[in-house]
């Protein structure tokens, strides 16, 4: 079956078709247009603007894929759609272009939450192929801007949050310390950049909730506790720069890395998933994979590859698949029902 | 116009406590302070204090996030709370629906980084400011009514 998966909850527009035939996949297209580089100037977002780009890019991004895909919309058999979280401006244009092809068109609609597509993203890997083979249960870290979360899962359709951050999401650490130091945005790629080969145990920070005993993360402290010693630091120098950055991301892995063990090793998993924006960050995805081959024997490790951890439409119709292979029926008339939700909580 | 210190969060707990009492719902909390000022660990507690039960968590990425409240002596149904940080021009903040709980008796609106929307927020009636201080031995809330 064709599945078309359409994301738009944040400042990237997704369009995707994927066919899959058994436990086949071909990516018969999935294209990303990226407004990135528009809010790059003051690290900021500009929820109107975001809006409204979307909506320029929405179609004729979904035409240029049908076209490269050589279909038509009747060789579609449903559509997925992310509709949260993320910026409500940004969502409502993704669900309302999919509703309305879903009731032209007439074809199911699925409504897919992002943080379960970031998840599922570890699924497909390359053009074509088989689809990864997970076992379970396992053990999932979801990494990003807005969230960071630890979810076991039974499988493609059944998750649960065992822990969350109290504060700021990692990502967003990532991006408040990259302008205490002054680096610009965003600031996930350009620390750890600097990071590389720098002294990471230059400057002493803390590793927040490390010995909490459950699987919640804090990293409000940590961006804190960046600020005031940079604050006290006289030699604020590219150096220092890089020793900084390179100690703040060894905190984060540290944090990351040793819950994400401890929930595996508790709940028995034979699996671990790592997914979203920041399971791009190549310590972390190395410390993680050092560390589950060194304490979690016989536990396979799974990371996305480096395209599928930005956002991207495809994750969105890989889960939307699983949501609907057993159940069609049941979104047929979906798009009457479907709603935005910005807040939405796995 | 007045100043609090607060040594701790559990200090910030208290304070945020006692404003809760005050508020009777239409009110805005403007907080001004810089990174890792207590903006969010303020918000919390006021949160906790009107009894929300979930994580409240940072909206900088998000922008808004809105919490309902339950059960209520008074009319107030949900505690919306803002982040500007990543904001622009903040009649931005109109396409995100806020103006429907601004001024909206039913709701308390707590905003961060509310000075990069400073001019915006002087057309509502019961702002309240609290600026926020890192200092030697913890942070001073600095509170002005407008
Ligand atoms: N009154 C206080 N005294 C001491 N530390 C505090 C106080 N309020 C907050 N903190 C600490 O400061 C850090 C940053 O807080 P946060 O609320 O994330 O700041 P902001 O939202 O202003 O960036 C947290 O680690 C928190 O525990
Ligand atoms: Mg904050």
């Amino acid at each position: 079956m064709l599945i078309l998966g359409i994301e738009s909850s944040c400042d990237e527009t997704g369009v995707a078709l994927l066919e899959i035939k058994g436990d086949k996949f071909r990516v018969l297209a999935n294209l990303v247009s990226s407004q990135v580089n528009i809010f790059k100037k003051y690290g900021g977002v500009v929820p109107e603007i975001a809006a409204r780009k979307h909506l320029d890019n929405l179609l004729p991004l979904l035409e240029k894929a049908m076209v490269k895909a050589k279909v038509s919309p009747k060789d579609i058999e449903a559509i997925g759609v992310v509709y949260g979280p993320g910026l409500i401006t940004s969502l409502i244009v993704g669900i309302e272009t999919a509703k309305t092809l879903s009731l032209v068109w007439q074809k199911p609609l699925i409504p897919v939450d992002h943080m379960k597509a970031h998840i599922l993203a570890n699924l497909v890997e390359g053009e074509s192929g088989s689809l990864v083979k997970i076992k379970y249960p396992a053990m999932c870290l979801v990494v990003s801007g807005g969230h960071t979360m630890l979810v076991s899962m039974k499988d493609e359709n059944n998750f649960k949050t065992v822990g969350q951050t109290r504060d700021d999401a990692v990502g967003e650490a990532f991006d408040k310390v990259a302008k205490i130091l002054g680096l610009g945005y965003p600031g996930g790629p350009i620390i750890s950049e600097k990071a590389e080969n720098a002294d990471k145990e230059f400057y002493k920070l803390p590793r927040p909730m490390i010995n909490s005993g459950d699987f919640d993360f804090s990293f409000s402290g940590l961006k804190t506790a960046v600020k005031n010693e940079w604050e006290w630091e006289q030699f604020k120098d590219k150096e220092n720069v890089r020793k900084m950055c390179a100690s703040f991301q060894q905190a984060c892995v540290d944090v990351l890395v040793k819950k994400t063990i401890e929930a595996a090793k508790k709940y028995g998993v034979k699996s671990i998933l790592l997914g979203g924006g920041v399971a791009a960050n190549k310590e972390l995805r190395k410390q993680l994979a050092e560390k589950i081959d060194l304490e979690l024997k016989g536990v396979k490790f799974f990371q996305p590859e480096l395209n599928m951890t930005t956002d991207n439409a495809l994750m969105v119709a890989i889960s939307a698949y699983f949501e609907y292979k057993d159940k069609p029926k049941n979104f047929y008339e979906a798009w009457k029902t479907i709603k935005v939700e910005p807040n939405l909580e796995l | 116009m007045k100043t609090i210190i607060s040594k701790s969060e559990q200090d910030t707990t208290k304070i945020a406590a006692k404003i809760a009492e005050k508020l009777k719902g239409g009110e805005i909390l403007a907080l001004e302070g810089d990174l890792g000022a207590g903006k969010t660990t303020f918000a919390q507690a006021l949160g906790h204090a009107f009894g929300i039960k979930k994580h409240i968590t940072s909206p900088t990425f998000v922008l808004m996030k809105v919490y309902e409240l339950g059960a209520q002596s008074s009319g107030l149904r949900a505690l919306i709370h803002v982040d500007c940080y990543r904001l622009d021009e903040p009649q931005e903040l109109f396409y995100l629906g806020l103006e429907e709980y601004l001024n909206n008796p039913n709701s308390v609106v707590v905003i961060e980084w509310a000075d990069k929307i400073k001019n915006y927020l002087k057309k509502f009636k019961k702002v309240i400011w609290l600026k926020i201080k890192t200092t030697r031995n913890g942070r001073e809330f600095l509170v002005v009514r407008h």
